[in-house]
């Protein structure tokens, strides 16, 4: 007794029991969660983890925050009554990050998707990995993703373990990929499409059957002299009959209006084509004019028929470029931002009269984004993206000995370009390299960028590394190693998730850098996955899968609040996947969480500790007063 | 004079609109047979639910009034759809919210109300429509003021869709499948009733009316169950009856009569303190309609939890007057769930009333509402508390030492306080732990709700132990226990409103921000002005 009263009494015992310690402590951990909270709305919840949850010394205040209380509760010893309370609720709050500290350090929570029909048991799993796998040889490590830069000396042991096969050199915490098709190397076309909202690089391979797809549009190419897409039987608005001169007849008036005072300032008579007119500084060029416009995929195009004239128009001002829709028919509906064009414009023509149509008559242009079906949410009209019947079709008309001759001899190299919707093709070009396709619709552009028949290594662009995540987006950018391959002078760049083929000393070998997979001791087949939504709305009132465990015959339900349990492991429904036309993907959460049991105690003895606490402050106080 | 002149501006204002209509569409609002139109069981934003509400909904969104130029909501809604269409166009219902938005659109910054063709004419749907893309790519990096446009262009929509009679197809089609070429028996009736409407014959409307009453009956009945259709006159009367704000009047009410002597005899002396049980009796009217109505715990959004923190601070009160008889805290406390009430009542469009469902993770179980009640009540005892505390500084500030006000009294008042609260957030963190384990397999994740809840649960610890050592006085957990409430608000508004992230995002909105700045300032003069004088004294160590 007396030992444990000098034990009790040792200015460091004190220290670590005392509410000294417990207050700015949990003023710290308060600051440090908050600070982590802010980060996680400025930028994302996994650049929160990296730069403040998963960080060591914030491990450390927990450490210190458990040592402080297990202290405490042993200064009192030896325990009255009266401490009861006290007791109790510091043995929860130790027991509860107990069992904290055994999830944190033991437990998996991965995610795991199948498609319908499929099978998988595959967790992919929040930490991260360097794989060498060859011929007859697989090893792999952890690698910590921390949120600073590291060099070689952080990576003795994982250069160690691979034996001296690869070194890694140097860690980025985040880097912008070099797009992947830079890395191709071989026969392709190059192209780049954009508009306001993105700038896309993509690289069609040419090979039978190649196709990328962006967003609702389909990109392919046909090779050397394949047959592409019929266009003998199918309706074709070629760009010869488009541009005849039957509405290059007078008749046909571009008003130009003041915008504040509606007065008119200028009426142009549209008997030719890329007529500039300038207006106090202000240059209007029309650049097209349709008898029917029809939007494909944001892009304006002719259509059949002389049911929706439209004019294009290219408005320079205050050293600005801004395209104009007008549409003779529906005078109100200006599309571009036209802030800096003081100017309202009206197309009249023969073809369509100039006032607005009636209620009943008026219809939007075909192709428009459809506005009835999205005016019942409170947010407004928000038009919905386009189907997936959209394809961009690239066809190389000549043969591969005629490219390679237009290639080295420096001429123009022609590619011919199909947009078809619905399997009609509505506009067809032929382009030459270097080339653009400037459509009106929001600006969207499609430009040829380059062609190569001979096989020839791609310079390999480097990836660039960036300080920080950028604000408010969804993702973490990934990292980077700089690896070392055994014999070779140069390191090579790992990006986070992506796999590559490498030679090292005469071996092929696969290195990977990224999360960690793990294999589940089962497989888990996804018979159908269905989701239930509120009558007459889009939000989902529940969702769920059927599913068969190995090959078991009897069905499973895992739904939002009935997960699968098997083998330690439980299943979520954490989310899925509905894709027009695509077999639905479920995605499930897994989890082995040894921690559980613990933490549940904890909480338990927690909760009942206040109470006791609660109610003997209480009785102490009334005794007092 | 100054006061009439003032209040005469008012009236003026309120009734200007009436006569800026013109008298055909006057005649025609009377026409319009409200009270049976009412009652139709409309299916809208996954629920059935009046036509009323319906209307009042759309009419709120657009006008920012449940009854826009005066006139009834649904009355209003009828004759926009059978008006001709220039009327409909050319009244100026839409509220420009935004003083920007309305001169980026070129209207002068008085002109709150304009008509759909104004907005037409404007350069709305060019600058709204690059701005619907970049809200679906990622809705957080827009700014305000492009939000303000969107939701104007929302609001120009919705009219648009009242104007059409889509909304109303859309509504009387459980489908949800409004298009007049989708000719199903609902689309015929509605169109048959909206052609008599325009035509002379009243009585022909009242039994077109009455056609289409009973079929959306049957329709509701066949899929929500035979007794589902009393909800709908239910609803009604709850519209009416707006229980939260009668209760709120009464709440205000009990505290005004306390100043008076009289009055405080005849709540003290009257047989069980009955009268402080009538805004309560309200409240708990509303309260229990609501949870009939919708089927779930009124705790999804801001106005759902402001009502149950008020519910909270009612029922802790009495409590509180039944062990420690102190007049004073039962007083403060009514003050409080008043003002709450009023705040509820009062911003429709920042806390919206209504009671549409909730997203799939919510609907679940009780593991939810018991977590989320246990939290959100745990902030009635926090709100309480804070109560206290600016009453003790405010009254040492004045140095009224009364036989009511002992300062140490109420300072351990504030200290039982803060520990229910902390019992009831710790254990409602936990519970939301168990549930967040039970339906995604993790018991914590860091998202910013749970975390800003611990927060403020840690500040309150701190004060507890912070008292145990001594460095809590009983005057300073006074003063600090409103500090501590800043804890509190972030994580009840703060999260929601202006952080907007997290798996916590079912109760996200905007708007509020003015209430909340103004209560902080108002807090942090109240804290400042005294702490300058018990600096100044050398009060602060006592």
């Amino acid at each position: 007794m007396q030992t444990w009263n000098k034990i009790k009494s040792n200015a460091f015992f004190k220290f670590l029991s005392s509410v000294k310690l417990a207050v700015p402590l949990l003023i710290i951990l308060a600051l440090a969660i908050l600070a982590g909270t802010l980060v996680e709305s400025r930028y994302n919840a996994e650049y929160a983890k990296l730069v403040v949850y998963d960080t060591s010394w914030f491990i450390l205040l927990h450490v210190l925050l458990a040592v402080n209380i297990i202290f405490a509760a042993l200064s009192r010893i030896p325990y009255k009554p009266i401490h009861t309370g006290f007791v109790i609720t510091h043995i929860g709050l130790v027991t509860l990050l107990w069992g904290s500290w055994v999830t944190y350090k033991e437990g998996i929570d991965g995610m795991l998707s199948v498609q319908e029909g499929q099978s998988s048991s595959s967790v992919i799993v929040n930490e991260r990995v360097i794989e060498l796998i060859g011929d007859r040889f697989f090893k792999k490590m952890k690698i910590e993703r921390s949120s600073t830069e590291r060099n070689i000396d952080s990576f003795m042991d994982i250069n160690s373990h691979f034996g001296g096969l690869i070194s890694v050199n140097h860690y980025y915490p985040f880097v912008n990929p070099p797009l992947q098709d830079s890395f191709l190397e071989g026969k392709g076309l190059a192209f780049n499409i954009k508009n306001n909202f993105f700038d896309e690089n993509l690289f069609l391979p040419i090979e039978s059957g190649s196709e990328r797809s962006l967003g609702p549009a389909v990109f392919r190419l046909i090779p050397f002299g394949e047959k592409g897409f019929s266009s003998g039987s199918q309706k074709t608005i070629s760009k010869k009959s488009k541009r005849k001169p039957s509405s290059a007849s007078s008749g046909e008036l571009l008003v130009i209006k003041d915008k504040k005072s509606g007065k008119v300032v200028k009426e142009v008579d549209l008997g030719t084509v890329n007529k500039k007119i300038d207006i106090g500084g202000v240059t209007i060029t029309v650049v097209k004019k349709f008898k029917n416009g029809v939007v494909v995929e944001n892009k304006m195009v002719e259509g059949e028929g002389n049911n929706n004239p439209v004019l294009e128009l290219e408005i320079l001002s205050g050293g600005k470029k801004i395209r104009e829709i007008i549409y003779a028919r529906f005078p109100d509906f200006a599309l571009g931002n036209n802030e800096l064009v003081p100017f309202k414009f009206t197309f009249i023509t023969a073809l369509a009269a100039p006032e607005a149509p009636s209620k009943e008559e008026a219809e939007l242009p075909q192709g428009h984004v459809p506005i009835e079906s999205h005016t019942t949410s409170d947010t407004g009209g928000l038009p919905a993206v386009g189907s997936r019947n959209n394809i961009v079709e690239f066809q190389l008309l000549h043969s591969e000995e005629d490219y390679q001759a237009k290639l080295s001899s420096g001429q123009p190299i022609p590619v011919k370009v199909l947009l078809i919707k619905k399997d009609q093709i509505v506009s067809e070009k032929i382009l030459n390299i270097g080339e653009s396709f400037e459509t009106p619709w929001m600006g969207m552009v499609l430009k040829l960028n380059s062609f190569q028949v001979t096989p020839q290594v791609s310079p390999l662009s480097l990836p660039k590394v960036l300080p920080a995540p950028e604000l408010f987006s969804n993702s973490l950018p990934p990292s980077a190693l700089l690896v070392k391959l055994s014999g070779k002078a140069d390191p090579i760049w790992l990006i986070e998730g992506q796999p590559q083929e490498v030679q090292i000393e005469n071996d092929r070998f696969q290195i990977y850098y990224g999360k960690n997979i793990i294999k589940l001791p089962f497989v888990l087949n996804l018979d159908k996955f269905s989701k239930k939504d509120y009558l007459g709305t889009e939000t989902a009132m529940s969702f769920e899968s059927q599913v068969k465990v190995n090959s078991d015959k009897e069905s499973i339900t895992i739904s939002m609040n009935e997960p699968l349990k098997r083998d330690g492991y439980t299943l979520y429904q954490s989310s899925y996947q509905l894709i027009p036309n695509a077999p639905a993907v479920s995605i499930f959460s897994v989890n082995q969480d040894p921690g559980r049991w613990i933490k549940y105690l904890g909480s338990l003895i927690l909760a009942i500790g206040i109470i006791i606490y609660t109610y003997m402050r209480s009785r102490l106080y009334r005794a007092k007063s | 004079m100054k006061t009439l002149t003032i209040f005469f501006l008012l009236f003026s204002s309120l009734f200007s609109y009436a006569e800026e209509l013109d008298l055909n569409f006057k005649a025609l609002l009377e026409k319009i047979p409200a009270e049976e139109a009412s009652v139709l069981a409309v299916h809208d934003r996954g629920r059935y639910k009046p036509l009323e509400t319906y209307a009042r909904e759309k009419m709120l969104f657009i006008s920012g009034k449940y009854s826009p130029m005066g006139q009834d909501a649904v009355k209003m809604f009828f004759a926009l759809i059978v008006a001709p269409e220039l009327t409909g166009q050319t009244l100026p219902l839409i509220n420009i919210r935004s003083v920007k938005v309305r001169k980026m659109l070129g209207f002068s910054s008085e002109q709150r109300f304009v008509s759909l063709k104004a907005l037409k004419d404007t350069r709305l749907e060019a600058m709204a429509s690059p701005l619907i893309a970049r809200e679906k790519e990622n809705a957080r990096l827009l700014s305000a003021d492009e939000k303000d446009v969107l939701e104007l262009f929302g609001q120009y929509w919705t009219l648009e869709s009242v104007l059409s009679a889509r909304g109303f197809f859309e509504v009387i089609n459980v489908n949800g499948n409004g298009s007049p070429e989708a000719q199903s028996e609902e689309t015929v009736m509605g169109t048959k009733f909206l052609r008599a409407l325009n035509g002379d014959d009243q009585q022909l409307a009242r039994n077109e009316l009455k056609n289409l009453q009973e079929k959306l009956k049957l329709n509701m009945m066949k899929t929500e169950g035979a007794s589902s259709y009393s909800k709908i006159s239910l609803e009604i009367f709850y519209n009416k009856l707006r229980p939260f704000f009668i209760s709120a009047l009464l709440f205000f009410a009990i505290f005004l009569a306390t100043f008076s002597a009289k009055g405080k005899a005849f709540l003290l002396n009257s047989k069980w303190n009955w009268p402080v049980y009538l805004p309560i009796l309200f409240l708990f009217l509303g309260f229990f309609i609501r949870v009939y109505i919708t089927g779930f715990a009124p705790v999804t959004n801001m106005y759902g939890t402001m009502i149950w923190v008020s519910f909270g601070i009612s029922v802790f009160s009495i409590i509180f007057y039944a062990i420690y008889k102190n007049f004073e805290v039962l007083k403060l406390s009514f003050l409080g769930a008043g003002i709450f009430l009023l705040l509820t009542e009062s911003i429709p469009l920042t806390l919206s009333p209504d009671m549409d469902p909730i997203v799939a993770v919510l609907r679940s179980n009780m593991w939810l509402t018991i977590h989320v009640l246990t939290i959100v009540i745990s902030y009635s005892a926090f709100t309480m508390a804070m109560l206290l505390g600016n009453y003790v500084i405010i009254q040492d500030f004045l140095k009224k030492s009364t036989s009511d006000f002992n300062p140490n009294v109420i300072s351990h008042y504030i200290y039982r306080l803060i520990q229910l609260g902390v019992f009831l957030l710790t254990v409602g963190i936990i519970l939301g732990g168990i549930w967040a384990d039970y339906s995604w397999g993790r018991f914590w994740g860091w998202d910013p709700k749970e975390t800003c809840a611990l927060i403020a649960d840690m500040g309150y610890l701190i004060l507890l132990h912070g008292r145990f050592v001594g460095w809590v006085t009983p005057y300073r957990l006074a003063f600090l226990s409103p500090i501590a409430y800043f804890l509190v608000v972030f994580a009840w508004y703060g999260v929601n409103f202006i952080l907007a992230t997290g798996l916590h995002s079912y109760g996200f909105s905007s708007g509020g921000v003015t209430v909340v700045i103004t209560y902080v300032l108002i807090q942090l003069l109240i804290l400042g002005v005294v702490s300058y004088k018990n600096i100044s004294f050398k009060k602060m160590a006592a």
